[in-house]
């Protein structure tokens, strides 16, 4: 448990931004199944570390949030991607194709030194 | 900007926490709602799919109680309840109240008079260039007290032979005048200074000019007198046009030449002046008409600038010096002259108080101590 959780918790507001981007809004739990169904169920989760992730982008000004209505009526909190947060998605995508880059050069096999 | 902005809405965090919770409750009770009837679509019994939704959530208290971490500053809001609990207490107990503020007004304000006084009394350097180079001049002579006030010969034999660890001697004496302002008297605490007063201090005027080096050297000579800049404000109304002007100085008609600066009232501590005139002019004041060559007719209080390069040490040594020759010159009355050299704020309740140094050497804990012991 603890090692997946370690990665969902840094890559949580990655998940939640891109799946805003790719939806449209959306409320907590619409993007807590899809992150769930995208993931293939690697990650083990736990629906409610969502919302401090969500009120934490909200605060850095990421995301908005609004009260609608749901597809079954009822009453819901939906969240919505700002422009600060388009971009900070960018950024977090860049930022980990770069690593994963490094990392799959460093891992992989054939450039041993001897 | 983005971690600022955060902190902000944090902070925004801390009112309104009924609402915010009653909100956040409702947006957790429709996660929950919406997750239960698709579990029940899934085909669950009703029991079973609210079980499986709440366990998939993980606790809703658990997340209520971190999503309110999130949102304000925890140990903020700790305070916050602190101060309202405080406040409630004092309230309750309005006696109590009243004596605490009392006693700590009382001290806080008792406190700050005494420490202003202690902080120009002992702390504060004088207003004049480099005020740690200047230093009182005081002697001993046998085991006779130390004592501060110079004759005039003695202080010109002084000044002659110590030119090389003094840039400057100088020095003054005190006269109470009886001044005539617009046809009402006032007595007044003066000073009576040496020609090279305000240049070895390195000062300069309010208004007008200062007392000259070249005026004041004999008796009577230069009738001219500085205000200082308080006098001059409450009892001249602050006229710039006072320079030139006559005033009555024990019947003796004196030329205004200028307002010393603001913050300058004088070299001794426990007294400030309120006039300065030149040293040849005490003869209208209560000097006798000798005793600027009269030895033993001691009345001048001496300080000294000392050369950049100069310690305190070295000006000591030079000084012990003149003393023997003094007192082999003058054996009747110079006799067992031994010189002190202290620097002036040492020296500021008089020149024999060394007890207080350890005080002003410790002068940034004067405050902090003073509310310790309060408290």
């Amino acid at each position: 448990m603890s090692d997946k959780a370690d990665v969902w918790q840094g890559t949580l507001s990655v998940m939640v931004l891109k799946t805003l981007e790719t939806l449209g809004p959306l409320h907590g739990y619409g993007i807590a199944r899809r992150i769930e169904q995208t993931s293939g169920d690697l990650l083990s989760v736990n629906y409610g570390t969502l919302y401090p992730a969500l009120l934490k982008l909200e605060q850095e000004g990421y995301v908005t949030s609004e009260w609608g209505v749901s597809d079954n009526n009822r009453k819901a909190k939906y969240y919505k991607l700002t422009r600060a947060g388009r971009k900070q998605l960018l950024r977090e995508a860049r930022d980990w194709e770069q690593a994963n880059a490094i990392l799959a050069r460093f891992l992989s096999p054939g450039e041993k030194s001897s | 900007m983005r971690r600022l902005r955060a902190w902000l809405s944090r902070l925004g965090g801390l009112f309104h926490k009924e609402r915010r919770d009653l909100e956040l409750a409702a947006e957790l009770e429709s996660h929950l709602q919406m997750h239960i009837e698709d579990n029940l679509r899934s085909g669950m019994n009703s029991a079973e799919a609210r079980r499986q939704a709440l366990i998939k959530l993980g606790g809703v208290e658990q997340v209520k109680e971190e999503y309110r971490e999130r949102r304000g500053i925890l140990w903020l809001e700790t305070l916050l309840q602190d101060v309202r609990f405080g406040a409630r207490i004092l309230r309750k107990s309005p006696g109590f109240t009243i004596v605490a503020v009392l006693t700590l007004a009382i001290g806080i304000g008792a406190n700050t008079a005494l420490f202003s006084m202690v902080d120009s009394l002992l702390l504060r350097p004088l207003p004049v260039r480099d005020p740690e180079r200047i230093t009182v001049l005081a002697f001993q002579q046998r085991n006779g007290p130390l004592r501060s006030i110079f004759s005039i010969p003695d202080y010109s034999d002084i000044k002659n032979q110590t030119q090389s660890v003094f840039s400057g001697l100088f020095g003054y004496q005190l006269g109470l005048d009886g001044v005539s302002v617009n046809g009402t008297g006032e007595r007044i605490q003066s000073a009576y200074v040496t020609s090279n007063f305000f240049s070895v201090l390195r000062i300069k005027p309010a208004l007008g000019r200062l007392i000259l080096p070249s005026e004041g050297e004999a008796p009577g000579t230069d009738p001219v007198i500085v205000l200082s800049y308080s006098f001059w404000k409450t009892r001249f109304a602050s006229d710039p046009g006072v320079v030139g002007q006559s005033v009555s100085v024990n019947g003796h008609l004196l030329t205004i030449i200028g307002v010393a600066p603001r913050d300058f009232d004088g070299v001794n501590s426990l007294v400030s002046f309120q006039a300065y005139l030149p040293l040849g002019m005490a003869v209208i004041g209560r000097f006798p008409n000798n005793f600027m060559v009269n030895r033993g007719s001691r009345s001048l209080y001496v300080l000294g600038r000392l050369q950049p390069a100069t310690s305190a040490a070295k000006a000591q040594a030079s000084l012990s010096l003149v003393g023997q020759r003094l007192s082999q010159q003058y054996p009747d009355i110079d006799r067992d002259m031994k010189f002190q050299v202290i620097p002036e704020v040492r020296a500021r309740l008089g020149p024999g108080r060394k007890d207080i140094a350890p005080w002003q050497d410790y002068s940034w804990a004067w405050p902090r101590w003073c509310l310790c012991w309060h408290v």
